[in-house]
């Protein structure tokens, strides 16, 4: 754990122990501490994400300029398809399943 | 380099894959296999994998979904280089007991090759074998 003393703005500092107090019942010890923490963590998050879609985008655009060979563009599928890392199996086998019904 | 693929990696190009939070993740398995394509690497995959790719593209098995599956299959072919699954390949992912059948045919045909790294989007299920082959991710690979 490190200590450390920073300046917050007064607003958000009075909404965020209004927060802790409605969900928590206190704004003091552990709960503070906690939520302080959870707090940095997603903003964390939220920024590693942003940045993996910033360059995902830039990935795009070299597709979009015309830099993949016209070979490779048309091995993609037409629309975006959500397939969870690690559904594949499943997937697979419902539509194997449904084959055999 | 000499690259294998796993069939999730030509999922993710077929299918234009993203994930459940929106994420594109056929963009970097496009560049990377546009990379391959051009020369600047080699890569291998199971038929296996065709296979995999197949039922994914035609999930309600129709005539027309047969046709579109077989145009990938035919693109993806015409620059991978396909590796048989044959009766030993079989034989030595059934003795594997570090992984899942099917990785352990991935793993094994990656082996059998003298495949460099294995891409794949299933980084844990092949954990247990990165002291054997590197395992690495296509985002990894490509040029940011």
């Amino acid at each position: 754990m490190a200590r450390q003393t920073v300046e917050i703005d007064n607003d958000l500092w009075q909404r965020f122990l209004k927060k802790l107090v409605d969900v928590y019942g206190s704004a003091y010890g552990s709960k503070k501490k906690d939520a302080l923490n959870e707090a940095i963590r997603l903003w964390l998050e939220a920024k590693e994400l942003e940045s993996n879609i910033l360059t995902e985008s830039r990935r795009a655009e070299l597709i979009e300029i015309g830099k993949i060979s016209p070979m490779i563009l048309g091995l993609l599928g037409e629309e975006e398809e959500i397939i969870p890392v690690g559904r594949e199996r499943k997937i697979i086998a419902d539509a194997l399943r449904a084959r055999l019904s | 380099m000499h690259l294998y693929l796993d069939a999730n990696i030509l999922v993710d190009v077929a299918l234009r894959r993203i994930d459940e939070k929106g994420n594109p993740l056929w963009v970097a398995s496009t560049l990377l296999l546009d990379e391959i394509y051009k020369g600047g690497n080699r890569g291998s995959i199971s038929v296996l994998s065709l296979y995999v790719v197949y039922v994914l593209v035609n999930p309600k098995d129709t005539r027309n979904g047969d046709i579109v599956a077989k145009e990938k299959l035919q693109g993806f072919r015409s620059f991978l280089t396909v590796v048989d699954l044959t009766d030993d390949v079989l034989e030595e992912s059934l003795k594997e007991g570090r992984l899942m059948f099917e990785d352990a045919v991935q793993f094994i045909t990656a082996k059998k090759i003298g495949a460099e790294a294995i891409v794949t989007r299933d980084l844990r299920h092949f954990s247990r074998m990165k002291d054997e082959v590197k395992i690495v991710t296509p985002e990894e690979l490509v040029t940011r």
